[in-house]
């Protein structure tokens, strides 16, 4: 299996690359959940899950389609609760004042104003590239322009889109190309300085040179941001992630430090999944 | 399934198919532009000899030679005026309620099937609800508010409605990309969905103030005049403060009433004044729509 083959390699990488880390399991912990069940209408697509996200790592979330993931992703933000009749149960709390992020007591818009989200199709706004980008600081009612013009060129900058759109900051964001406005979503993202960053499949409707862009800018973030990255592509939750959890049927099937999970799985379903025997 | 060994004549009768439908359709179209283009050749080549500056100015008149239509186009745009300022911020206001704040549940349910009902019933039916509400309940009179009040009643559905649509029609993940950068609702529609359903949310204005223009029925009924010789008291006046609501009390005629007023006398040549009048209150339309258009044209053009 390629992954498995790529992966042989990569503790031995890790402990010697510059970017060695201290034990990841020691890292301090972002968010955790804790017995987390969630239910559309009747219909239950969470099962009592129970993990850490660890700050400053990229968690991965894999399993096959309708595993759940991404459900699991837009707790987070309280997604769900756009649409009627879906239920939360359990607890995630927000480090490091321990807030219950779904909590019926919490507002949805305490972890949105805290938790950025990048979504699995490019979805920016019909406005102009800067608006894009600016537009999470108009929410929160930065009207300066200075400081809206250099929060707009940092993230650019930090979604490595800058020198490709330093010109045209004022053009529709609909004339970027896909990889591009995906970018210029992470940027969108980035820009109110979140604690954690949500990616729900953000290279699935990406070409493979786009896709590449993205990864690589994942490994930076994740100096300055928790990351949660939801995927299909195991390599990817492979190169890019320190921790994964493996789902399937709505529950969390494994969860460890990514190397162990692709190299030695404790479960026999995560091994079947990560070998391709299913999914 | 297997091919058929020779697909050239399934191919040549989707191709003759299509040419059959092409042609039919092309025909009904032509039909239909011919109709109008008659009538509206019609009417600019009876209307356009009286189309002179008299026209414009002139109260309307026993003599032909003399009548114009002073108080009718100084009525209709007033009315539009009264209908435009109720209708669109109550019509698009209560279609942002109905599509993002309103819970889904039966009263609301009542009240959209309401609505949408209400976009059929006939104007003359608003008309008398407006004699007996708004001319002799509230005690408005036979003025300017009430014709007003009545056609931006008439038209409110077809706006709700609209606007309704082009906030349903955005895509979901904009709703979802707004709400995860921390928007609350009211930031949402005003920052995000309002600006994308604008294209959407004007036609629909412009469907509605067109259909509201040219209204004769609810307004004969609630006792617009036919023949008027003032203007309503001006909107902006020599002493403080300046602004005058005056005209809103004021009675009033509009160029439909004034067309229907001409075209039913026996001589011909008012028959020509109401083509004249007719012109008029085409090009007031096609002037609504024009703006628009541009309007819309601006809005898209950062849609890409």
């Amino acid at each position: 299996m390629k992954a498995d083959a790529a992966l042989a390699t990569t503790p031995a990488v890790r402990r010697d690359s510059p970017h060695a880390e201290p034990a990841a399991a020691t890292r301090p912990v972002k968010a955790r959940v804790e017995r987390l069940s969630f239910w559309y209408g009747s219909k239950q697509a969470l099962f009592d899950i129970t993990m850490p996200i660890h700050e400053r790592c990229v968690t991965a979330l894999i399993g096959p389609s309708g595993c759940g993931k991404s459900t699991f992703l837009r707790c987070f933000n309280r997604m769900h609760d756009l649409y009627p009749n879906n239920r939360y149960a359990g607890h995630i709390w927000l480090e490091p004042e321990g807030i219950d992020i779904i909590s019926p007591k919490t507002d949805p818009m305490v972890p949105r104003l805290r938790i950025g989200m990048v979504f699995q199709k490019p979805n920016p706004f019909p406005k102009s590239i800067y608006e894009n980008v600016a537009a999470g600081l108009r929410i929160r009612g930065v009207r300066n322009r200075a400081i809206l013009d250099e929060q707009v060129e940092k993230s650019l900058r930090r979604a490595a889109l800058w020198d490709e759109v330093k010109d045209r900051l004022h053009a529709s964001a609909f004339d970027l190309s896909g990889g591009q406005q995906q970018r210029l979503c992470i940027a969108r993202a980035l820009a109110p300085e979140p604690e954690v960053l949500l990616l729900d499949e953000p290279t699935s409707a990406l070409d493979p040179i786009a896709t590449a862009h993205i990864e690589e800018l994942v490994d930076e973030l994740r100096e300055s941001y928790t990351i949660v990255i939801v995927t299909h592509n195991m390599q990817q939750a492979a190169r890019v992630s320190q921790f994964t959890g493996f789902f399937h049927l709505g529950k969390l099937i494994e969860f460890g430090e990514t190397e162990q999970i692709f190299t030695t799985p404790r479960e026999s379903m995560t091994q079947d999944y990560i070998t391709g025997r299913f999914g | 399934m297997h091919p058929s060994p020779d697909p050239l004549p399934r191919i040549r009768a989707a191709r003759r198919r299509d040419l059959l439908f092409a042609t039919a359709a092309l025909v009904v179209l032509f039909i239909a532009s011919l109709v109008l283009f008659g009538l509206i050749l019609d009417l600019v080549v009876r209307g356009a000899p009286h189309l002179d500056a008299d026209f414009f100015t002139n109260y309307p008149s026993r003599r032909p030679s003399r009548a114009g239509i002073l108080p009718a186009w100084v009525g209709t745009t007033l009315v539009m005026l009264v209908v435009a300022v109720l209708a669109i911020p109550l019509g698009v206001g209560a279609g942002i309620y109905l599509e993002e704040y309103a819970r889904r549940n039966w009263l609301n349910d009542v009240i959209e099937i309401n609505i949408t009902n209400l976009a059929g019933v006939p104007s003359i039916i608003y008309g008398l609800l407006a004699l007996g509400l708004f001319v002799h309940g509230v005690g408005l009179g036979e003025s300017i508010l009430t014709a007003g009040l009545t056609l931006a009643l008439l038209i409110l559905p077809i706006i709700v409605v609209a606007t309704r649509e082009a906030l349903r029609a955005l895509p979901r993940e904009m709703r979802e990309g707004a709400f995860a950068l921390g928007a609350d609702r009211w930031q949402t529609v005003a920052l995000f969905l309002l600006p994308a359903a604008r294209p959407g949310i004007l036609t629909g204005i412009i469907v509605g103030l067109s259909r509201a223009i040219g209204e004769t029925a609810p307004v004969i009924t609630i006792g617009a005049l036919t023949f008027i010789a003032f203007l309503p008291p001006p909107p902006i006046t020599a002493e403080f403060p300046w602004i005058s609501f005056d005209w809103l009390w004021s009675p009033f005629t509009v160029l439909p009433i004034q067309m229907f007023n001409w075209t039913s006398r026996p001589q011909p040549a008012f028959h020509e004044l109401a083509a004249a009048a007719g012109v008029v209150l085409l090009v007031m339309t096609l002037a609504m729509n024009a703006l628009a258009i541009y309007v819309r044209y601006r809005a898209r053009r950062l849609l890409g």
